[in-house]
This record gives structure tokens, sequence and C-alpha cells, in this order.
């Protein structure tokens, strides 16, 4: 009777420890997995439409004549663009969409002082005619 | 309506300026960004050409209240500071084009006048030539006139001697509004009487010929003054061949 409880109690205190074995395995998996989850969350899907859009706006300026008119603009929204594709690459979405947005604010900077520098050029040449 | 404009673009400004003083300390960047902003709305041109383009940069401030890094805030100042130089821009165009387009107006007027002037200066030159054209074919025709001879004694040309004639008649068809006065003219042989007489009927006869050609009578005035008026001696053969003429005035 004596051996019986000896070998009962063993058997009991063996499965309580496998219980806490799976229980410390469960929590370590959940830590992982909620890591995980975690980090994934704070990145962001690669900025590619937005790196396109930028470009295509930067192409736009320079049908206006940006390059000539706006150069110094031009190149930095180029620069900038460039830097994107370099940060995009190496998984760094975050900062790739921050100079997308930011290239494509240039972009268009570049083309506005394109156009109204071909305006104001345009009205020097007339002014010019009058002599 | 421009004040209501400036609302709409300040209000949202003042809340976004809030959002963001109520978080934390702002950079300078972004100050600088919003000091631009109301410095554009509050320019009427600015705001009346790019309006536009003063909302988006405005809409981009506004999202520095959510932004969670430093990062993040400075590169919207910047992206906001770039769409405001891009509607200071966009208004230096407006404001360029229409200048451009005033001057244009002015230019294409100044060439009108200067056709305009152009064209009465060669006016005023073709009518120059063409009173040098008609001096010289009248000196030509007083020159011939001087060629003419009469029968002694009577109203008839010498053949031979009329080339005068048809040159005068000649440039009369084609200057209609020309006329010409004939003024004939005898020597002292015989009665002063008959002198008058004589050359009173060889200006008319002169006329007469001119007529037949087709000038207008209206045209022609014929004059006879006798020995009246001699530009020779009389005493002289050369003096009375000088004294026998007749003489043009065209008008």
């Amino acid at each position: 009777m004596q051996l019986l409880l000896i070998k009962t109690f063993a058997y009991i205190k063996g499965k309580v420890m496998i219980i806490k074995k799976s229980i410390i395995n469960l929590s370590k998996a959940a830590i992982l997995s909620s890591t995980i989850i975690i980090l994934s969350a704070c990145e962001i899907a690669p900025p590619k439409a937005d790196i396109a859009y930028a470009e295509a706006t930067l192409l736009s300026a320079k049908n206006t004549g940006a390059t000539e008119y706006a150069g110094v603009e031009f190149d930095e929204a180029q620069k900038k663009i460039q830097q994107a594709k370099i940060e995009m690459d190496a998984g760094n979405n975050t900062i790739a969409l921050r100079l997308a947005k930011e290239s494509l604010a240039v972009a268009n900077l570049a083309k506005s002082k394109s156009k109204a520098n071909k305006a104001l050029v345009t009205g020097k040449q007339l002014k010019a005619s009058f002599n | 309506m421009q004040k209501m404009t400036i609302k709409k673009i300040t209000l949202p400004f003042l809340l976004a300026t809030l959002a963001i003083g109520c978080s934390s300390q702002k950079p300078q960047a972004l100050l600088n960004a919003e000091e631009s902003l109301q410095s554009a709305a509050n320019n009427p041109y600015i705001l009346k050409h790019a309006r536009n383009e003063l909302n988006i940069a405005n809409k981009t401030l506004l999202t520095a209240s959510t932004a969670d890094s430093e990062e993040e805030i400075l590169s919207i100042a910047f992206i906001a500071d770039t769409q405001i130089k891009t509607a200071v821009n966009t208004a230096i165009e407006h404001k360029a084009i229409q200048i451009n387009k005033e001057l244009s107006q002015q230019k294409d007027l100044l060439i009108a006048l200067s056709n305009k002037a152009k064209k009465e200066d060669a006016q005023r030159e073709l009518v120059k030539m063409q009173e040098l054209q008609e001096l010289k074919a009248e000196k030509e025709i007083s020159l011939a006139f001087g060629q003419i001879k009469f029968v002694a004694g009577k109203s008839e040309l010498v053949s031979g001697t009329a080339t005068g004639v048809d040159l005068l008649a000649n440039y009369l068809h084609k200057s209609p509004e020309k006329s010409v006065s004939l003024a004939s003219h005898t020597d002292s042989s015989g009665s002063s009487q008959l002198n008058q007489t004589l050359s009173q009927q060889r200006a008319d006869y002169i006329r007469d010929i001119l007529i037949t050609k087709g000038v207008s009578s209206k045209n022609i005035t014929s004059i006879g003054y006798g020995e009246s008026l001699p530009i020779a001696n009389n005493s002289t053969k050369f003096g009375r061949q000088q004294n026998r003429r007749i003489t043009l005035g065209f008008k």
C-alpha cells in the first residue's frame, strides 16, 4: 500500500513538471510572437507608389524646363528620390516614405519655380524688344 | 470675400499650432514654416492665385500634431515650407503672365503705330516723287512749247512743230486734276490791236486742239497778251523771235 502511494505521488509530480515546462514554453512562444507582431506593426509596406509618383512629378517638372529654370530644386528632388530608393531596398520603409514625400514636394516646387522663371524671362525679353 | 478666405486658412492653422504646442516644445523648423504660411496667407496676391497650394501646406502642418518622432516633425516642416515656396512661385508666375500680357498688347500697339507712321512716310515720299515727276514733265512740255511756230499773221501752226501740244494733251490726260493756262504773246510788228487779237486767237487755237484731243475745257485757260509783255528787244530779229511765244502755267 505504501509503495503504491509513493509510485502515485511520483507519477503526479512528473506530470506537474511536464505541465510547468509546457507553460514556460508556451509563455516563451507567446512573448516571441508578440515581439514579432509589434516589430512588424512598426514597419510599413515599401512606398513604391509614393516614389513612382514623385518620379512622375519630377519628369513633369523637367518637361516645363526645370533643369534650366530651377536646377537646384530639380537636383534636390532627384537626390531625395535616389535616397528613398536606397532606404527602401534596405528595408527602411518609414524613412523611404518620408524621403518620397519630401521629394514630391521639392519636385512640385521645381515645376512651379520653373514656370515662374520662364514667365519672368519672357517678360525681360519683351521689355528688351521695346528698345 | 478675401477676409473669409484668410479666416479659412488661419483657423486650421491656429488649431494646428495649438495642437502641436500642447504636446511638446515645437522645433524651430516647424515654427519657421508656420510663420512662412502666416506671412504668405497675409499676401492677397498669393492668396488669390495660390490658395490651393496654401491649403495643401496648411494640411501638411496639421499632420505634425500626430507625428511620433522629431524626425517626422522636421520632415513635415520641410515639406510644408517647400509647399509654401511653391505657392509663392505660383503667384509670381501668375503676376508675370499678367504683366507679359500687358506688355504684348503695348508692343502690338507700338508696332501698329510704327507701321502707320512708316506707311505715312512712304505716302509722303510717293507724293514727293510724283511732284518731282510732274515738275520734270511740265518743264519738258514748256521746252517743247518753245519750239511751236505759227504761220506769220495767222493762228495756224507750222507743220511739224506741234510736239509740245501733243505732250501737253497726254500729260493732262494722265493728270486730270491738273489745269493749264496758255498765255500767248506776239512781237511788236503790226498794230497792237491786231497783235492782241492774234495772240488771243493763237491761245484759243491751242486750247481747241487740246479739247479735240480729249482734255476737259474746264482745265484750260487761254489768254492773249499781244505785244504787251516782251521779254526781248523787238528791234532785232532774234528779239522778235523771242517775244513770239506761248507760255504755260500749271496748277
